[in-house]
């Protein structure tokens, strides 16, 4: 059984697993706050450890299939805004009336620069490409169930953040946006190889296919109303809140193909503390094709620049100086 | 061999331990975005975190766009996290502070609030 949800399909492209380059993501005064079905723009030294969902997977009235995740990934800076990143997860299916599918993800690469910062009107851009490496997870039957992909892929992906602080409407400029844009590219396309007579069914090689992807998040951050607009006499507690929501959404972009477009919408809260970062988030499928019911994400997230100043946290360049 | 238990109390000092990190404005005086009665003799941040006073500055400038003549940053003894400058007669009108922060591990921070003097 394939599990043709967007959760799988975005974490070949570092979209959602665990993914989440992000946080002390400044630009000027705007930050941008850790988010979990999209990478942010920023590069840096962080640490999503552990990334838990469960989303309730596509059903045709039967009964429904719960995917439960945990993830992580790892984020360093090579240079000042040159860095890489690792994602990875283990996954459990169950399936009523079957035998839970469990295993390991396939592993997956990212190299992302960050050419472009305007500080004045709270702006980040940056690139990366992200490879998705095939039979670094379960492969056989429980690979097959958990949808990992049997060859690799490769996206290019542009990321963005823009804070709202242009605005002339005080505590409109509290709002951020951010986002990403990927094309990913399938080493081995699939193809028609036969039929089966008996099913009725086409049947493939092992291949997959190309597809775009891509996501948005809106986030409030109190800290930026409080400390630049106006201060409401706040707890520092509340200070530290981020309302936000996420969207994200792939569709195949080459034929023949077994997917289908799908829509994610994610809205939580985070919150932000000195070195570390929480974020908890609703899972809700945009379309049939994407999940049955509501699901849940959550994130634990570590600043190494924050918790190692002077190793971890800072470039490998600067390592020895 | 570290257990769980063990690990885990570990992690939560190492988190509790490090509580310097990137100086966030918490509290101004005058408070960001109010409206004051009279010039005030002070202006003052205070931060989440210890600031570097070498490193951090606060510019204040007049409805023009002009910058006032305040004094230098200095903390109050014994609290790095609050920066104070000095101000001279400030005439009505709304006053734009410009700061930047040095945080005492090095990260840097920037931000900037408006106050009004009403009379």
């Amino acid at each position: 059984m394939h599990r043709p949800t967007l959760l799988a399909t975005l974490a070949g492209v570092s979209l959602l697993s665990s993914e989440a380059a992000f946080a002390h993501g400044f630009a000027g005064p705007h930050l941008f706050v850790s988010t979990l079905i999209i990478d942010d723009p920023n590069v840096a030294d962080e640490a999503s450890l552990p990334t838990f969902s469960v989303l309730p997977q596509p059903s045709d009235g039967g009964p429904v299939s719960d995917l439960y995740a945990a993830e992580f990934e790892f984020d360093k800076r090579i240079t000042e805004n040159f860095g890489f990143s690792i994602n990875g997860g283990y996954q459990w299916l169950t399936q009523p009336g079957m035998k839970t599918a469990n295993g390991w993800e396939n592993f997956s690469g990212t190299l992302k620069y960050k050419p472009y910062v305007n500080a004045e009107h709270e702006f980040m851009m940056s690139v990366g490409v992200t490879r998705n490496f095939a039979r670094t997870g379960a492969n056989g039957t429980n690979g097959a169930t958990l949808d990992n992909d049997d060859s690799s892929s490769t996206a290019p992906t542009f990321y963005f953040g823009k804070g709202f602080g242009d605005l002339p409407i005080g505590w409109a400029r509290a709002f951020a946006i951010t986002g990403e844009l990927s094309y990913q590219i399938a080493d081995k396309k699939l193809k028609v190889t036969g039929f089966d007579p008996d099913s009725g069914n086409l049947l493939f090689n092992n291949g997959t296919w190309n597809q775009w992807s891509g996501g948005l998040s809106l986030q409030y951050s109190i800290r930026y109303l409080q400390s630049q607009v106006k201060d409401l006499g706040l707890p520092e507690f509340v200070n530290r809140l981020t309302p936000l929501v996420e969207v994200a959404w792939s569709s195949p972009a080459s034929k023949p193909n077994q997917g289908s477009t799908q829509y994610l919408i994610a809205p939580g809260i985070n919150y932000t503390a000195e070195s570390f970062a929480v974020t908890v988030e609703a899972l809700i499928p945009g379309n049939r094709q994407t999940g049955s019911h509501l699901g849940v994400i959550a994130q634990f997230h570590l600043y190494f620049d924050d918790l190692f100043p002077n190793s971890l946290g800072k470039p490998i360049v600067n390592w020895w100086q | 061999m570290m257990r769980w238990p063990g690990l885990i109390a570990a992690a939560a000092f190492a988190l509790a331990s490090h509580a310097f990190a990137h100086a966030f404005l918490e509290r101004a005086s005058p408070p960001v975005g109010s409206e004051v009665n009279s010039s005030p003799p002070e202006l003052s941040i205070t931060f989440t975190e210890g600031v570097e006073l070498l490193f951090s500055t606060i510019e204040v400038r007049d409805p023009g766009g002009a910058g006032i003549a305040a004094g230098k940053p200095h903390v109050t003894p014994g609290n790095d996290r609050r920066l104070i400058i000095d101000l001279p007669k400030l005439p009505p009108g709304i006053y734009t502070v410009i700061w930047h922060a040095t945080s005492v591990d090095t990260h840097k921070t920037e931000g900037s609030y408006h106050f009004t003097v009403t009379h």
